[in-house]
């Protein structure tokens, strides 16, 4: 098994994983108790601490801002909701995230059962259907506000559904991700987004 | 086949075309090359949108710079490959207006497979 999906290692980052714990037992009034499991479990500090370098000093600050952003974004009604919805589920059904029928048609994420290579998850996106004029259809303050709600929820809800694989299957489940570019002119996507693309570029 | 099945009847009614249908056969291999096995019990799915839709949303650039953020800072470790598949000649070019907004983490997991040559390429490649 690649060494990335493997469950906490106990020798090499239990005395990390354990730092990183102490430091938002101090920050936050409550840990791990008042916090949901997805968040607070030692499988989810690890995915900090191996997207840091293993470095506790280097994890602690990043998961204590994810830690805030996840807290607010729990008492949104909608996230709760999902989150209720999924409890110990496995499977992440984009059907349970808010304006899903809305946008189904704009971005082109589908669900398909199944599993890649070591039995991970996948998700499968063919870019040709995109609705490239509704993308790059400029600015709209509720269509902006309807896709920002989408996003985070379904990141919450891949993250909640990775962590109970997780734990179901003792290792540090991730996903696959398949983007089909078949049938898409690149020119044509540069050409509808290039004004969004050249000001999402660092300046 | 289980996945071609799905694949064909789960995509919406505009998008059914015969080239639709060639493509989703085309799929349905390449996912199989990424295949095990056919899988004795199934495992879901995770829809995720990413940096392929999101410089072309309407969202505003800053909201936009936020939700890359979000992704990358906020729920690490969660992808373990992206696989670009039939990737044309010029994605390069797209990809390098992508990738500044990716940490280096993200992009050595990004690996594409051009459409005319069939070779696979890294993101880190093309740094």
């Amino acid at each position: 098994m690649d060494s990335d999906l493997e469950w906490i290692k106990e020798g090499a980052e239990r005395g990390e994983v354990d730092a990183v714990q102490a430091a938002l037992s101090a920050e936050f009034e409550g840990w791990p108790a008042a916090y949901p499991i997805d968040l607070t479990h030692d499988i989810n500090v690890a995915r900090f601490l191996r997207g840091h370098g293993g470095q506790a000093s280097r994890a602690i600050p990043v998961m204590i801002g994810a830690v805030r952003y996840r807290s607010e974004l729990f008492n949104e009604p909608a996230v709760r909701q999902m989150r209720e919805t999924i409890g110990q589920g496995t499977f992440a059904d984009p059907l349970h995230v808010p304006h899903f029928d809305e946008l189904q048609d704009i971005l082109p994420n589908r669900c398909v059962p199944g599993a890649a290579a070591g039995a991970l998850p996948l998700s499968v996106s063919p870019i040709r259907q995109a609705d490239l004029m509704m993308l790059a259809d400029g600015a709209n303050a509720e269509r902006d506000a309807k896709f920002d709600l989408f996003f985070r929820c379904t990141l919450e809800q891949r993250a909640l559904v990775l962590h109970n694989l997780s734990v179901a299957q003792r290792r540090m489940v991730k996903f696959y991700e398949i983007r089909d570019f078949n049938a898409v002119w690149v020119s044509e996507l540069m050409r509808h987004g290039q004004y969004l693309l050249s000001r999402v570029s660092p300046a | 086949m289980y996945l071609e099945r799905r694949y064909a009847t789960e995509i919406p009614p505009r998008a059914v075309s015969p080239l639709e249908g060639e493509s989703c056969l085309m799929m349905g291999t390449i996912a199989r090359s990424l295949w095990a096995r056919e899988t004795m019990h199934r495992v879901p799915l995770i829809c995720t949108p990413s940096a392929a839709d999101l410089p072309l949303r309407g969202s505003s650039p800053l909201q936009m710079r936020v939700l890359m953020g979000t992704l990358q800072s906020h729920y690490p470790e969660m992808l373990h490959r992206v696989v670009i598949a039939h990737a044309p000649s010029s994605f390069s070019r797209l990809f390098s207006l992508i990738s500044p907004v990716l940490n280096e983490r993200m992009l050595a997991k990004v690996g594409w497979r051009l459409i005319a040559t069939g070779m696979p390429r890294m993101a880190t490649d093309c740094k």
